[in-house]
């Protein structure tokens, strides 16, 4: 084997302008042959295409989702329940107590009246709210730390310091749901990532098996071209080539599946979304991820050509 | 141009010495024949001439490259400097007979209008100047065999190495590319032909090496005249 770059050497002493017109010769030649079988080479397309976007789409919805979890992650607050038999007057005292802490930013009274107004409003129950002889609700202060509540420790200590003042029932932490999604984003992450890699050993063994069949039927030629002198680059060359225009055109249609697939998921996420008060959208590839798309089909395809020509044209 | 040291050939498959302690100087410019009956050796001496086969033992020397330690990184450069012409013609036929003729330049990294104009003058050396664009199943036995001598020597070797080229022709036909190989041997270029249509060696009067069970047992090339 030649030490020089498979797709050859610019500096052998040929001129750059005779090489880039060699490398767009033989890049015109295989685009040609491929066309000439436009079946064959559609199939092959449409398997890598699938296989890069089906992990595409999963991993924009996922981002999605994180994006949701971070921007979510700064309005995280923490509700403070108050007992029972403490009446407004000393929960807004409390309130003000809270509010002078230095790791708590910002406090917020609810009184026994508030509560139970906005418990009618967000649940309908405002008859059966009325027909009670006395408000059930407790006060509650609605907190906003000064410290980040994804910190397990830190939040844990804020909420021993908070049972701990007189007059507090109950802490809830609207930090736990957030540690329950990123759970699962970390899960749906791994299994993507399981996903992708399976997947991208399915294109490479796909383009390979591919070119596998391309360098037994051109055998001959590959044989001609070696006894009249051809080094393994310029009968690898072509086979590459092919590789690389599979993976670059499989990626340029996952891009396009991709974008298909998530402005085809976007209705019903939207009208899922708005179930609960949300606008949230699943993002789409963007700018990087189209050519982090493209650039990785097309170095899969590299990849399944040179490591199956590498093969099997040294038993040519 | 060519030199042969104690060289031998076996097959372990089929377990038979194709060539045995073969010594031999075939000198730059010489043209002859390689003649022997079927199985004498014929084919396996210009397969390890041309760097197809390596040998089994001894040493062989062609066009300055020792084929016996050649790498396969060097093999390109030693084919580059030979021209092969195969009974079977070995010819493309998904290519033009240009494309065909051109392959040899195309793998040196010739500039397209210089292969053009060097593949035009190939073809017109065996006649076939205007079959510039034809496919070769276009053409006749006869003419494919020319296109392949064309392809050949269209790189300007040193050293013609051609198996059998005319096996497949008439006396006519066969006479023709032998006169070319006489055309390109008055040129410089050293011609081995193997062959065993012993009329055309008779005929053409050029110095021989006889093989038999794989030996030499004539050479007249120790006493050829060389051009």
């Amino acid at each position: 084997m030649s030490g020089t770059s498979p797709l050859g050497d610019p500096a052998s002493g040929l001129e750059l302008q005779n090489f880039a017109e060699r490398q767009g010769r033989v890049l015109i030649t295989t685009a040609k042959r491929l066309m000439a079988t436009p079946l064959a080479t559609l199939l092959t397309i449409a398997v890598i295409a699938i296989s890069l976007a089906l992990p595409a789409t999963f991993f924009c919805s996922v981002i999605s989702l994180q994006d949701v979890g971070l921007s979510w992650r700064g309005n995280t607050v923490v509700t403070v329940y108050l007992e029972q038999s403490m009446d407004d007057a000393a929960g807004a005292v409390l309130t003000q107590e809270m509010a002078a802490r230095e790791d708590i930013r910002h406090a917020n009274h609810i009184s026994k009246e508030q509560a139970a107004a906005d418990f009618a409003q967000w649940t309908g129950f405002e008859e059966l709210l009325s027909s009670l002889d006395e408000n059930p609700l407790p006060g509650a202060i609605v907190i906003e730390p000064a410290i980040d509540l994804s910190d397990v420790k830190a939040a844990e200590s804020l909420a021993v310091n908070l049972l701990a003042i007189d007059g507090v029932e109950s802490a809830d932490m609207d930090v736990q749901w957030l540690e329950r999604l990123n759970a699962v984003l970390r899960l749906l992450n791994t299994g993507i990532a399981i996903v992708a890699s399976l997947l991208a050993i399915a294109v490479i063994i796909t383009i390979g098996n591919t070119l596998r069949l391309d360098v037994q039927a051109r055998r001959e030629e590959i044989a001609v071209a070696q006894l009249v002198g051809a080094s393994d680059n310029f009968v690898q060359k072509p086979f590459l080539f092919t590789g690389l225009l599979y993976g670059f055109v499989g990626g340029l249609l996952a891009a396009l599946l991709t974008t298909l697939a998530i402005a085809l998921l976007n209705s019903p996420v939207a009208a899922l979304a708005a179930e609960y008060q949300s606008s949230f959208r699943l993002s789409g590839l963007g700018v990087s991820g189209f050519f982090a798309l493209l650039a990785s089909g097309t170095l899969l395809g590299l990849c399944g050509a040179w490591l199956t020509v590498r093969q099997h044209i040294l038993r040519v | 141009m060519i030199r042969l040291h104690k060289l031998s050939k076996r097959y372990p498959d089929t377990g038979g010495s194709a060539l045995s302690n073969l010594n031999m100087e075939i000198p730059s410019g010489a043209m002859g024949f390689v003649i022997g009956h079927s199985g004498a050796g014929k084919s396996s001496l210009l397969k390890l001439l041309a760097g197809i086969e390596k040998p089994s033992g001894g040493e062989i020397n062609v066009a300055g490259f020792d084929l016996t330690q050649i790498t396969h990184r060097e093999l390109p450069d030693f084919r580059r400097q030979i021209g092969v012409v195969f009974q079977e013609n070995r010819l493309l036929f998904d290519r033009s007979v240009a494309e065909n003729v051109g392959l040899p330049l195309e793998v040196c990294h010739v500039r397209s209008a210089d292969i053009e104009s060097r593949v035009r003058a190939a073809l017109e050396k065996v006649g076939l100047g205007q079959h510039f664009d034809a496919m070769p199943q276009q053409l006749s036995g006869g003419e494919q065999q020319r296109v392949s001598i064309a392809r050949a020597v269209v790189n300007r070797p040193s050293l013609i190495i051609a198996d059998e080229p005319t096996g497949n022709l008439d006396r006519k036909l066969a006479q023709d590319i032998m006169r070319l190989f006489w055309d390109f041997n008055r040129l410089g270029t050293t011609v081995l032909v193997a062959t065993h249509d012993v009329d055309m060696v008779a005929e053409m009067e050029m110095p021989i090496l006889e093989l038999q069970d794989g030996q030499i047992v004539h050479n007249q090339f120790s006493e050829a005249v060389v051009l």
